[in-house]
């Protein structure tokens, strides 16, 4: 290994195997233990999941209702797209779907004296607590016995940046930004082991440290994201986002996906050449669509002959199996 | 646009299949990274090197998923056809860093 | 062993009704008490094979599998819901109707309660009071499919077409690839009179699923229907020539499809059939 003796000589320090036998590898195994512990007690915690009440689930259902009407509604014919259409928009607008429809005109209380937000806010903080608090004990303890130590050695360099990161606790100016401290073999374990815990736990494990990131930069504010949550922490208005899905149906235009089925079919089955569909497209982007797509397919029909003579094999839609690796 | 919508290839994915397929993805490529770090650690490959070799690794294991469990032709099992090689390797890389510098440290730091 | 709880599996995902096969892969599996090795997966079998056996009127394996399930999961509305099965597996309608209307009381989200009443109702003779509750459990669960075809399927049996066809619009758009249901609709749309429509939606089906063969037949029937009337001053009709092309097209299909594998009698009857329209 020529790289390694270079390396060596560039500055070679010896460690004593005590460290790695009282310092490096019980970090390790300690955190492999309090993360299976850590998903054993969230199992634990999640035991009852919580009721949902019937009116809430009513107005999220109608909510989605818009948006697979905008989304799907392009197989339906006209006159049933429409009718939805209306009915919905009226709907969100008078709020027939909404938990509480008066809610709007009522005075805002203090959040806090909801008991139904309050509970979904301990919910959340039990869980940021449950994901905060082995992290700060195994990052104190480390910090209380081991700092100042030189662990390890990382096999590839770093930019001198990363000196003040990686060898908190040790005040050197000369020392090789590779050679880590203890807390930086604590957050190499704490990323690293994410495929040990997926491993011995399965996915969907509770030992994420992604999630103890996050759960630890959203703690100053409090507030946990629940599904009734705005951005601020504060219970959405209801009203609002039912008018604002209201205004994206109005916008949403018909196109009806089988204007022109019969020519698909006709394509799909080799009597029409392929370019009829191109030309069909062409001529209803032209817009005064109605008077052009009426034209277009007769005169696609008339070329049937010629193109049975001379028709490119169409190919068949290919199919994709549903099976498992 | 008319037409163009309606994609007849989009419902014959099963939701539950494609993600079971992914998760298997992350549990084959989650343990090998793991035993190429600790292949890498105990071979003493430093710098460049050892970033190369788990990239090697990795694309062998791709070609391996890819020729073998999927019969060079991914599309029935993955939405994206080039999931084989990309899904999860980078997720791996960390774990890889963490066994490499710890048998790299074991074997050829100590003692 | 692996081979059956991969098939049950299976079975499980794509929501198959086979009780048949599950009750022969399942019954060896929890005789043998096999079925524990299964881990959590064990669970959900016991439920399957619970069903099925309801279905097949194996009430013996269903309530072997029913106890199991009790006594891991005391309590469960979900194991209170294959008691209430059972009682109307047995004809024990009101019984089964107090079951599910004490797990509503608890819980009145749950949904698998909320539908076994739909359907219960319908067992008892009483289709209105199930089209009823059926709306009022589709106003909150919207996006159940199955729900909306079953609505669907009642409105028909009491002749009304027309809500029919508008729940068989809701599930083109919750599950636009499935041609059965495109076809189902088309054929509403026929009886309701309205050819043109229907055609567009016949050809849909052929479209999703090549030589469907009572797609192809309901193209048939639209197009000489529409040939015979009068042609549409509608813009957006199709156009006479395509309605020939059309026709063509699905007499040749039909004909190729019965001389590729079907007895020489069936070709000739189909035959007589085309020609008679």
């Amino acid at each position: 290994m020529g790289a390694w003796t270079v390396l060596q000589e560039r500055q070679a320090m010896l460690l004593d195997p005590a460290i790695r036998d009282w310092v490096l590898i019980p970090i390790m195994i300690v955190m492999v233990l309090v993360g299976i512990v850590r998903h054993q007690v969230t199992v634990l915690l999640n035991g009852t999941p919580k009721k949902a009440d019937l009116k809430s689930a009513r107005e999220t259902k109608a909510l989605q209702r818009g948006g697979i009407l905008r989304a799907h509604g392009t197989h339906l014919p006209e006159h049933a797209f429409e009718a939805r259409k209306t009915f919905l928009s009226d709907a969100f607008e008078k709020g027939t779907y909404e938990k509480d429809p008066n809610a709007s005109s009522k005075p805002k209380g203090n959040v806090m004296q909801d008991p139904a937000y309050v509970e979904t806010m301990m919910d959340g903080m039990k869980k940021n607590m449950m994901n905060i608090i082995p992290q700060t004990v195994i990052m104190a303890w480390i910090n209380f016995f081991f700092s100042g130590f030189v662990l390890i050695k990382l096999p590839f360099p770093l930019t001198i940046r990363f000196k003040s990161m990686l060898q908190r606790g040790i005040e050197t100016s000369d020392m090789d930004v590779s050679w880590v401290s203890s807390l930086s073999w604590y957050f190499l374990n704490l990323f690293g082991l994410q495929s040990v815990f997926t491993l011995i736990l399965g996915s969907g494990h509770a030992a994420d440290a992604m999630r103890d990131m996050q759960a630890m930069s959203t703690m100053g504010m409090g507030a946990a994201a629940g599904p009734q949550m705005g951005p601020t922490g504060q219970p959405a208005d209801m009203h609002k986002i039912f008018l604002s899905e209201k205004e994206n149906l109005d916008l949403t235009e018909h196109e009806w996906g089988l204007e022109n089925v019969e020519m698909r079919v006709l394509v799909k089955y080799g009597k029409l050449p392929r370019s009829v569909l191109v030309d069909y497209k062409k001529a209803k982007s032209l817009g005064s669509a109605s008077s052009q797509s009426a034209s277009s397919p007769s005169s696609a029909s008339a070329q049937i002959a010629a193109a049975a003579s001379s028709s490119p094999a169409v190919t068949a839609g290919k199919k994709k199996g549903r099976r498992q690796v | 646009m008319s037409g163009q919508q309606i994609n007849p290839d989009d419902a014959l994915y099963v939701d539950m299949y494609i993600a079971k397929n992914s998760q298997t993805m992350t549990f084959i490529r989650s343990s090998y990274s793991a035993i190429l770090g600790l292949a890498a650690g105990t071979l003493g490959l430093t710098n460049w090197s050892g970033f190369i070799f788990y990239f090697l690794g990795s694309a062998f294991l791709s070609l391996l998923i890819f020729l073998v469990k999927a019969k060079g032709n991914p599309s029935p099992y993955f939405r994206q056809p080039l999931d084989v090689f990309t899904e999860g390797v980078l997720g791996g890389m960390l774990s890889y860093i963490l066994f490499w510098t710890l048998l790299y440290g074991i074997i050829h730091v100590y003692d | 062993m692996v081979n059956a709880a991969k098939l049950l599996q299976d079975l499980r995902a794509s929501a198959e009704r086979k009780p048949d096969v599950v009750v022969r892969l399942g019954k060896p599996l929890i005789d043998s008490g096999a079925v524990m090795k299964l881990d959590a997966d064990a669970w959900l079998v016991y439920e399957q094979v619970a069903i099925a056996a309801l279905d097949v009127g194996d009430d013996v394996l269903a309530h072997k599998c029913i106890q199991a399930l009790e006594a891991k999961f005391p309590g469960s509305a979900r194991v209170n819901r294959l008691n209430g099965m059972k009682f109307e597996a047995v004809g024990k309608l009101t019984e089964a109707a107090a079951i599910y209307k004490a797990i509503l009381e608890e819980d009145e989200t749950n949904v698998l309660a909320a539908k076994r009443q739909v359907m219960l109702l319908r067992a008892m003779g009483l289709p209105t009071d199930a089209i009823s509750a059926l709306v009022k459990y589709l106003d909150i669960n919207y996006t159940d499919f199955e729900g909306w075809l079953q609505l669907a399927d009642l409105y028909l049996e009491e002749l009304m077409y027309g809500q029919a066809a508008f729940c068989m619009e809701e599930v083109l758009m919750l599950q636009s690839q499935n041609h059965i249901f495109h076809l189902k609709y088309a054929e509403i749309l026929y009886t309701q009179e309205n050819y043109q429509l229907a055609l567009k939606q016949f050809c849909r089906v052929i479209e999703l699923c090549k030589d469907h063969v009572r797609g192809l037949y309901g193209i048939k029937l639209c197009t000489s229907r529409l040939l015979k009337s009068a042609p549409s001053k509608d813009a957006t009709a199709t156009s006479q020539e395509d309605l020939k092309a059309i026709d063509l097209l699905a007499t040749e299909r039909l004909i190729a499809v019965y001389s590729a594998n079907g007895a020489a009698s069936t070709k000739s009857i189909s035959t007589k059939w085309i020609e008679c329209l």
